[in-house]
């Protein structure tokens, strides 16, 4: 058991209270048996005692019947969580989609949502066109290639 | 049947149902009135803090969480929130509360009973900086763990211990200043 001294024991003291079965076991026995010996700690541990009696003293509370009236009677005046207002608004929609669990998949789906509409949105080719995209895609000339094989 | 929880009343008011929110309002007022009114110093500050914090709720109900926090936490979280708010419109320079107000607030019924005793400790945690105050107020008047007076002061356990271990030498070297008993000789130590 480590041994305690008085300004170990205010120390103890601001951190735990007053109520010694607050300490911890072997803050406790040292406080213990030094507040046997000591006139000084006791009269520490009094005054925290007389401290912690006057803040429980604190709890005994009234309060006015008229102002829980008021707050009340203010309700109809403050806009209040009306579970229409978000059926109505259109608000609920985006807070869905926005919801985490949908957040990824909006994410992954913008990629795929692009490639459609670049899809759907191309002109409709002719073959020589055709063949023209595609030896644009494979950055090669094949008109140059036919021509050079016809020479 | 017993009564409905917290939650229950809170999914209710969610839905703009005013009785469940009128029964929230009868079982909490009462904590909060106290907290709010010993934070700020004085029953008017009290009473228009606690008016303010059930109309956010009020407002607010579709936010609130419940397996996240209990009803009576996140009450005192938006209550604690509006009187930062309020300090720091009020007191830009975020001096700690005047000392006197404690002795004008009461009405004169409120002061008989206040005992000499209590009067002194209400002086004493008035002239306490605010955070300290409130750490104490939450763990020792209101009966919060050091967690969830954490959590409402927004802050850490360990900064929360810190400042209600302050908080408890402030209130001791305070009261023996102004009482000639055994404080007074154990704040001389």
């Amino acid at each position: 058991m480590n041994a305690m001294d008085a300004k170990n024991f205010e120390q103890a003291l601001d951190r735990w209270g007053s109520d010694l079965s607050d300490w911890p076991a072997t803050e406790r026995q040292a406080a213990e048996a030094l507040l046997v010996r000591s006139k000084d700690v006791q009269t520490l541990m009094e005054a925290e005692r007389q401290i912690d009696s006057a803040l429980s003293a604190l709890r005994e509370h009234a309060v006015s019947s008229r102002l829980e009236q008021r707050i009340l009677t203010r309700l109809p005046a403050v806009a209040g969580s009306d579970p229409a207002a978000g059926a109505y608004d259109g608000q609920w929609i985006w807070s869905w989609l926005s919801a985490k669990v949908w957040r990824p998949v909006l994410l992954a789906g913008v990629p795929l949502i692009f490639g459609f509409a670049m899809g759907f949105g191309l002109p409709d080719l002719t073959e020589q066109e055709l063949a023209e995209q595609i030896s644009m895609l494979a950055l090669s000339d094949i008109y140059q290639e036919i021509d050079d094989a016809q020479q | 049947m017993g009564e409905p929880g917290d939650d229950e009343l809170m999914k209710a008011v969610s839905a703009g149902d005013q009785v469940a929110f009128s029964h929230l309002v009868k079982r909490h007022l009462p904590i909060l009135h106290r907290y709010l009114t010993h934070l700020a110093g004085s029953a008017a500050d009290g009473d228009e803090l606690s008016q303010e914090a059930f109309l956010r709720v009020w407002q607010s109900a579709d936010k609130f969480r419940p397996g996240k926090a209990r009803f009576i936490t996140w009450l005192h979280r938006i209550a604690h929130n509006l009187y930062i708010d309020e300090i720091r419109r009020n007191r830009p320079d975020n001096l700690p509360l005047d000392p006197e107000a404690v002795d004008e607030s009461p009405g004169p019924e409120q002061q008989m009973q206040l005992g000499q005793e209590s009067r002194l400790l209400q002086q004493a945690l008035a002239e306490l900086p605010e955070a300290q105050r409130s750490a104490l107020l939450l763990c020792q008047v209101q009966g919060f763990s050091n967690q969830e007076a954490a959590a409402i002061m927004d802050t850490g356990v360990r900064a929360l211990e810190s400042l209600l271990a302050r908080g408890r030498r402030g209130l001791r070297q305070r009261l023996a200043r102004s009482v000639p008993s055994t404080v007074k000789k154990a704040g001389q130590q």
